[in-house]
C-alpha cells in the first residue's frame, strides 16, 4: 500500500475556508494542530464551529493537540472521481480518533510500512505542503 | 440503538401513493432535466386515474442544483394554481421523506392531490458521485482527496466489517442477489449476469468498494402520486396505503450532508435511529412485512439497513442475504427492481416507486407472490427516512 505520493505531482482543491475556521487553517499553516474545547463542558471536538456540539456554549477556544492518535476507519481511494487527484491514486484516507477526543480525516503519509495499518493502530499526525496549502495527515508510529 | 418510540402521526394509514410515474432510465437522455420531470409527472397522474386539473401541491429535492424547481413542472405540465410546492435541497434521504410531507399535506387539507418526483440527468449532466458538494464540512474533506460519496461510505462499510468481522464477500451478497433481480428487470442500466468471480475481479473504486458494489448513475425521472387513502380507494389503481413512516437526523450529524466528523459510529446508520418510530407507527414489525425496498447508493447501506431495521442481528446481514433470504422466493426479498446499484441512481425515488408497484402487484415479470406490505428506505448515513407501505 502506497502512502500519499509525496514524490509525485499533487493536486489540491483549496480548502473554503470560513470565518469559523480560520484560526484553525491559520495554526495549520504553522504545522500547529489545534483542536475546539469548551470551557464550559470540557469536551474536545472537530470540526471548529461557533458553540460546543455538546452543551451549546459559545465560551469555546482553540487548544493545542499531541497530534497523537488511532485509526477509527480508512479507505484506499483506487479511483478519484475528482481529476485533480487522479495521478495520485492509490491512496488512502484515514478516519483517525485524536487522544483527546476529536476524529480527523487525513491523507495516511509514506512511513516504513504502510501495511501495518489496521484498526486501532497508532498514528501521529504531520503535515505537507500542496501548492503552498498547508494540510494534515497521519503517519503510522 | 433504537429509540423508544413516540410518535403515530395521524396520516399514517390515511394517505396512499395512487400513482407512479417513470422515464425511461437511459446514460445519456439527449433531454432537459425539465423534459424528464414533466413526463414522470404527467404519467403519475394519467396512472392514478387522475386529471392534471386536480393536482394541487408539488414535492421534489435537488442536490447541486441538478433539478428543476415545481413551480417549472407545475408551468409546463399545465397545473392549476397549486397550494403547496416544496423544492428540498437534500439528497438520497429524501424520497421517503417527502412521502410524508406530501402525505401530510393532503391528511391535513392543505393539498388534495400532492406529486412527489425526483429528476435529472445523472449520468449526462451533474453526476452526483463525483461533483463537489459546497457547505461548512468541506474544506474538511477536498482539499485531502475526500471527495466522493464513494469513499465516505466506503469509510462507514470499512468500520462495520471490522466491527462485525463482515467481508467483502458479505458485500458481494449484496451485488449478487440484486444483479439477479435486473436480469429480469427491462429498465434497469445494469443487467449483466454476475457471479461472485466477476465481482472479486472488478477493480475497486474505492476499497472496500468494487465497481459493483457502487450506484449505477443514470439520467431519468420518477413521480408518485400522493393522496388520502379515501380518495385512492376510487381511482385506477389499489391504494399503496401509507401505513408507517419515520425520518431521523441524528444526533450531531455534523456540518453538511457529507461531514460525519462527530458522528460517532461509522458502523450504524439513521436506520438504527428511525426504526422504533417506524415499526410502530405501523403497527407491524420486522418480522411482519414481506419485502424490503433499501436504499442503496453502495452494497453495504443494504447491510445496514436489514440490522438496523431489525430484520436480523448485529453483523448476520451479509450471511442473511447469503442464504437467499433476499431473493423472490427467500423470506424478505430486498431490491427486487435490482436497487440503485442496477436500474440505476434516480435518487432512491425509484426505490420508492418499485415498493409502490409491488404493492399493488403491477410488477409484471418480477412481481412478488406475497406483496402485502414492505418498508423503503431513503438514505445512507447520518439521516434519512422510510415508509412501510401496505396493500389497501
Amino acid at each position: 500500500m502506497k502512502g500519499a505520493g509525496e514524490a509525485r505531482q499533487r493536486g489540491l482543491i483549496a480548502p473554503d475556508i470560513d470565518v469559523d475556521s480560520l484560526a484553525w487553517w491559520e495554526a495549520v499553516a504553522q504545522h500547529r494542530l489545534l483542536l475546539p474545547h469548551c470551557r464550559s463542558c470540557d469536551l474536545t471536538w472537530f470540526p471548529p464551529m461557533p458553540a460546543c456540539p455538546r452543551c451549546g456554549s459559545q465560551e469555546t477556544e482553540l487548544c493545542e493537540s499531541t497530534g497523537k492518535g488511532s485509526v477509527y476507519s480508512w479507505v484506499v481511494v483506487n479511483r478519484s472521481l475528482s481529476p485533480v487527484f487522479a495521478g495520485e491514486t492509490p491512496y488512502v484516507i484515514a478516519a483517525v480518533d485524536l487522544e483527546h477526543g476529536a476524529r480527523l480525516l487525513g491523507r495516511l503519509l509514506a512511513s516504513a510500512d504502510n501495511r501495518r495499518l489496521r484498526a486501532g493502530a497508532p498514528v501521529i499526525a504531520d503535515f505537507y505542503e500542496v501548492q503552498g496549502q498547508t494540510l494534515v495527515g497521519f503517519r503510522l508510529v | 440503538m433504537s429509540q423508544p418510540s413516540r410518535r403515530r402521526p395521524s396520516f399514517v394509514g390515511r394517505t396512499a401513493i395512487a400513482g407512479v410515474g417513470l422515464t425511461g432510465f437511459t446514460r445519456r437522455s439527449g433531454r432537459s432535466v425539465l423534459s424528464l420531470a414533466v413526463e414522470a409527472c404527467r404519467n403519475a397522474v394519467e396512472d392514478a386515474g387522475l386529471s392534471r386539473s386536480v393536482v394541487d401541491g408539488i414535492v421534489s429535492f435537488s442536490v447541486l442544483n441538478d433539478s428543476v424547481p415545481g413551480q417549472a413542472v407545475a408551468t409546463a405540465l399545465g397545473l392549476p394554481p397549486l397550494d403547496y410546492v416544496l423544492d428540498l435541497s437534500l439528497g438520497g434521504q429524501a424520497p421517503s421523506f417527502m412521502v410524508m410531507l406530501a402525505a401530510m399535506a393532503v391528511e391535513t387539507g392543505v393539498a388534495e392531490n400532492v406529486l412527489v418526483y425526483r429528476a435529472l440527468n445523472g449520468r449526462s449532466g451533474v453526476r452526483v458521485g463525483s461533483t463537489q458538494f459546497a457547505g461548512p464540512g468541506a474544506q474538511y474533506r477536498y482539499p485531502i482527496g475526500f471527495t466522493a460519496y464513494s469513499q465516505y461510505i466506503a469509510m462507514w462499510a470499512r468500520r462495520y466489517m471490522i466491527e462485525t468481522g463482515s467481508g467483502y464477500e458479505d458485500l458481494a451478497a449484496v451485488a449478487l442477489a440484486q444483479r439477479r433481480y435486473a436480469e429480469l428487470n427491462e429498465r434497469a442500466a445494469v443487467r449483466k449476469p454476475l457471479t461472485l468471480e466477476d465481482y472479486l475481479a472488478a477493480p475497486f473504486v474505492a476499497d472496500p468498494f468494487r465497481v459493483p458494489d457502487c450506484t449505477t448513475e443514470v439520467d431519468g425521472a420518477c413521480a408518485l402520486l400522493i393522496t388520502t387513502l379515501e380518495r385512492a380507494r376510487d381511482l385506477r389503481n389499489p391504494p399503496a396505503v401509507i401505513q408507517g413512516a419515520a425520518y431521523r437526523i441524528g444526533h450531531r450529524s455534523g456540518l453538511d450532508i457529507g461531514d460525519a466528523l462527530l458522528w460517532e459510529d461509522y458502523s450504524r446508520n439513521y436506520t438504527s435511529l428511525l426504526a422504533g418510530d417506524l415499526w410502530s407507527s405501523s403497527g407491524l414489525g420486522p418480522h411482519e412485512v414481506q419485502f424490503a425496498e433499501i436504499y442503496d447508493c453502495f452494497t453495504s447501506t443494504v447491510l445496514f439497513g436489514l440490522e438496523g431495521l431489525g430484520f436480523v442481528g448485529r453483523g448476520e446481514a451479509g450471511d442473511f442475504v447469503r442464504s437467499g433470504a433476499t431473493t423472490m422466493e427467500g423470506r424478505l426479498p430486498t431490491n427486487t427492481n435490482g436497487g440503485l446499484l442496477c436500474e440505476g441512481y434516480v435518487h432512491g425515488m425509484n426505490t420508492v416507486a418499485e415498493a409502490a408497484l409491488q404493492i399493488q402487484g403491477r410488477a409484471g415479470v418480477r412481481q412478488l407472490r406475497k406483496h402485502d406490505s414492505c418498508v423503503v428506505t431513503s438514505g445512507g448515513m447520518m439521516d434519512g427516512s422510510a415508509l412501510v407501505l401496505t396493500r389497501g
